[in-house]
């Protein structure tokens, strides 16, 4: 899928009075374990995401294996317990709590084309709208 | 017997205790019982497989008994054309090896990520038509040979993971198949960079890729359909 087009689509799961902070993509890293089982097919557990940050939550959009939409998933702030943010110099580790239960540890893109990089303008949003670990 | 019961109690055990996050970061773990009901064919099918190559060896695990393996393998003798309606479909259950056995069941058990995705009667069609897809390979063999395993309809399913989608268009149709290719080639390379078409085991080659040519083009024939 054509990235411009992403975006787009993504945007279109939006509700009323929404408004786009920024957006970025970042991918899950595969599990570690699941290489001393089943080898490099271990690669295949990674996933990427499209989020989007907006004025009232963010919007998790997977990717499936050949790049086109899966999974949607919208939370509002109050759906996710914490974040914590790690350093890096080209992707940015971090690590979602959410209220439900889960977690989700990924790895947003510092670098590369605007609206699929995390900048600091969504990061400081994030950082203001949730509770920081 | 011993071989039998860690490969069929590793294979119960990481089948059903392995469970995958639900694909929606909303959705909660699900029960062991959930996690059976979407590996059902995968874990039967595995369970199905080593049993039967238990009563091949008899009870031994180890060396097939010949005569069984000339009565359910599939032969290309003129001599053996009585046998063909039986052969056709008991080869795809029978295997000539322990590895072998080994192999096709521990590669079910990864193809059951497919059926997590895809569901058990999905699963179970492409895996059929996989598996009989590829019997038209023993035709190119000029030499009398005897095949049998189901890893055609495993092929298939593999090639169903990368290219079993909704909606896919045909340049996405064509990449995901050459990303299955890229993986199906990487892993045919042996240890010392050459690719394993001949070694002891007599691999059909020309069997899986038929397997997974069939599995491609039922895919595309019938598209996935979701809700």
């Amino acid at each position: 899928m054509h990235k411009d087009e992403s975006l787009i689509l993504l945007t279109n799961n939006f509700s009323n009075g929404e408004e786009l902070i920024g957006s970025f993509m970042a991918k899950r890293p595969f599990k570690i374990w699941l290489f001393f089982l089943i080898g490099p097919l271990a690669v295949l557990s990674m996933k990427w995401y499209l989020i989007a940050v907006t004025n009232k939550g963010m919007h998790f959009q997977s990717l499936n294996l050949i790049g086109k939409f899966s999974q949607h998933d919208f939370f509002d702030y109050n759906e996710i317990d914490s974040l914590s943010i790690g350093s890096g110099i080209l992707q940015i580790p971090m690590k979602y709590m959410f209220t439900s239960g889960r977690k989700l540890k990924i790895k947003a893109q510092k670098k590369g084309r605007e609206n699929y990089k995390i900048n600091d303008i969504t990061l400081d949003f994030l950082k203001n709208n949730i509770q920081q670990t | 017997m011993i071989i039998f019961s860690l490969a069929t109690i590793s294979y119960i055990i990481i089948l059903v205790f392995y469970r995958p996050s639900p694909k929606s970061l909303k959705g909660t773990s699900i029960s062991i019982k959930e996690n059976f009901k979407t590996i059902k064919v995968s874990l039967l099918s595995g369970i199905i497989l080593l049993f039967i190559f238990l009563v091949v060896t008899q009870f031994s695990f180890t060396k097939v008994d010949e005569h069984l393996y000339s009565i359910f393998g599939l032969t290309n003798t003129k001599e053996a054309a009585k046998l063909w309606p039986l052969q056709f479909f008991s080869h795809l259950v029978i295997h000539a090896d322990t590895y072998h056995v080994l192999s096709n069941v521990f590669a079910i058990g990864l193809a059951s990520m497919y059926e997590r995705r895809a569901g058990s009667t999905r699963f179970f069609k492409v895996l059929m038509v996989g598996a009989l897809s590829s019997v038209p390979s023993i035709l190119f063999y000029y030499d009398t040979v005897t095949i049998s395993g189901i890893s055609g309809g495993i092929f298939a399913l593999a090639a169903a993971y990368f290219t079993d989608f909704e909606n896919l268009t045909t340049p996405e149709w064509i990449s995901a198949i050459l990303m299955f290719l890229i993986v199906a080639f990487i892993f045919s390379i042996s240890g010392n960079g050459s690719l394993t078409l001949e070694d002891d085991l007599q691999v059909d080659h020309l069997g899986h890729f038929m397997g997974a040519l069939g599995g491609i083009v039922y895919c595309r024939v019938k598209p996935i359909k979701f809700g």
